[in-house]
């Protein structure tokens, strides 16, 4: 036990000459680190931002069935509306008479209601609104609903297209983001290797000693890893920063003009993405500080 | 205690560094390796603290077979052997005590366990008054002799020295000779590599010669005359 806390303190004191000694490299590779993780703390939120519009537009998709004039109201309410309601992809179904569709416009816009008081007659139809469970079976739906319900229906609309096309953008974005990002941290881990590499080589007369006097490799190596996970704690913690910043100022900002920004201004926990910053920088100089002694003691036995 | 058998070494390169040989060393025996350069008598002496492995045959070090170690087992090995370079291996970074304190530090000895030995040991090689002293402030012989009080400091059972020396004048080498005698005296079996003709010859200790990789003579109070009693 007490070679143990002997052992420790050796590593940590050598943790620390070795970080003091090479400060210029440790210098860059914080900065290399940081702005690798700062991009994965604006994916992480500019993904936020993708899925909140996604979870939106979601929310917001309906098919609205359009009524012709004098449908049989009788059937409708007691066999179609049940019919629909009955599909295992249907949330929920609603009639929008045309009284309800005419007050629903003047609510949504309210500079409507001097026209409306203008003309006699109601020129809204009445619409079947029905929501379905995932946005990816709209389309079943409204076939299933054309085919089975002989509905005298003008026309059925729902927001897929719009939704579809931006979905497809989010995968386009999320996949590119996603692609810069790895290149990123694999160049991050890289210049890890290479800074604790340059260390180790710098003090390769002493490991040499280390070897030959009985060190075991894990305490050879264990500096080393140490000062992988402090430029990984240091660059995620100095890009915790960076990212709050960007998301306060930034997207507050932004949010003026873009509402749904508001939201992700404002509900990402930044703790949320600070520990995830932290995690992948701490994992990158692991792994880079293994790459490097691993590289160099394997040279020797 | 150690023991070559049928033991040959080839490098990747092709280069035959031993070929063949076979010997055993007994406990607390005292044994040079002479020989000229490139016989392979490095080689050998890295067999012995593990540095190196046989491409045929077996090295066994105090009845370990050293092919058959595992990676993390060798350390272990290693604390048991003491080596000594003619280049000395010194941390510059660091004064006399804390080169020599380095292998109890590496092992996770307490800090006044580490004192009281380095300084013990320092003693016995006559530097205990220049442990604060940094490597470029000593003579060649002060270096070699810190070198040696490194190699002794955990009490190894085996010392070996590569051309310890190597660089050194005459009346130095016969004290660097005479520490490791003393060492000997103690119980260490000490595998001495040189080139230095008169220590042999004053010694008449145990002599094994290599040539091109050969053991071409084993002499139990042998001399320097390695090229005329070919085997």
């Amino acid at each position: 036990m007490r070679k143990m806390y002997y052992s420790l303190k050796y590593i940590f004191n050598e943790t620390f000459i070795s970080l003091r000694k090479s400060g210029m490299l440790i210098l860059c590779a914080i900065i290399i680190i940081t702005t690798a993780l700062i991009s994965l703390g604006l994916f992480i939120l500019a993904d936020r931002a993708a899925s909140a519009v996604i979870s939106g537009f979601e929310n917001n998709l309906e098919i609205v069935a359009f009524l012709e004039d004098g449908f049989n109201a009788s059937t409708l309410k007691n066999v179609i509306i049940p019919n629909i309601s009955n599909y295992p992809e249907v949330a929920s179904v609603r009639l929008v008479t045309k009284e309800d569709a005419r007050e629903e416009l003047k609510k949504e816009v309210p500079e409507l209601r001097d026209v409306f008081s203008i003309i006699e007659e109601n020129p809204l139809p009445s619409s079947l609104r029905i929501k379905v469970k995932t946005p990816d079976t709209l389309a079943a739906v409204t076939d299933r609903m054309k085919k089975e319900n002989g509905l005298a229906i003008e026309e059925i609309t729902y927001g897929g297209e719009n939704a579809n096309s931006f979905l497809k953008a989010s995968q386009k974005f999320r996949e590119s983001s996603l692609f810069v990002l790895i290149i990123f941290i694999i160049a991050s881990v890289v210049v890890i290797a290479a800074t604790i590499r340059l260390t180790v080589y710098s003090r390769f007369n002493e490991i040499e000693i280390m070897r030959l006097v009985g060190a075991t490799d894990w305490y050879i190596k264990w500096p080393y890893i140490l000062e992988g996970i402090f430029l990984g704690v240091v660059s995620g913690a100095l890009a915790t920063l960076a990212v709050l910043f960007i998301k306060n100022g930034v997207f507050l900002e932004l949010s003026k003009s873009f509402i749904f920004l508001k939201n992700i201004a404002e509900g990402v926990n930044i703790f949320d993405i600070c520990w995830k910053l932290i995690l992948v920088g701490i994992l990158q100089g692991i792994i880079g500080a293994m790459f490097s002694t691993a590289s160099v003691l394997s040279e020797k036995k | 205690m150690i023991e070559f058998s049928d033991v040959s070494k080839i490098y990747s390169n092709g280069v035959v560094a031993i070929s063949d040989v076979s010997l055993r060393i007994e406990k607390g025996e005292f044994v040079f390796l002479i020989g000229p350069s490139g016989a392979g008598k490095t080689t050998l002496l890295k067999m012995v603290f593990c540095d190196e492995t046989p491409t045929t045959g077996n090295v066994f070090v105090d009845g370990r077979n050293i092919s058959k170690l595992r990676r993390s087992e060798i350390p272990y090995l290693r604390r048991n052997v003491g080596v000594v370079f003619q280049d000395f291996k010194l941390l510059d970074d660091r004064d006399i005590f804390e080169n020599v304190g380095f292998a109890l530090k590496v092992m996770g000895f307490a800090p006044q366990l580490i004192a009281n030995q380095v300084n013990h040991v320092l003693e016995q090689v006559g530097l205990s008054t220049k442990k604060r002293m940094f490597p470029s402030q000593l003579s060649g012989g002060e270096k070699q002799r810190v070198c040696i009080a490194r190699a002794i400091v955990n009490n190894p059972a085996i010392l070996v020295t590569d051309e310890p020396t190597g660089n050194l004048d005459p009346y130095i080498s016969w004290e660097i000779m005479k520490t490791i005698i003393d060492i000997n005296n103690k119980g260490t079996t000490v595998i001495f590599a040189t080139h230095n003709k008169d220590l042999v010859d004053r010694m008449r200790k145990r002599v094994l010669v290599l040539r091109d990789g050969r053991l071409t003579k084993d002499e139990p109070r042998g001399t320097f005359d390695f090229e005329e009693n070919v085997l």
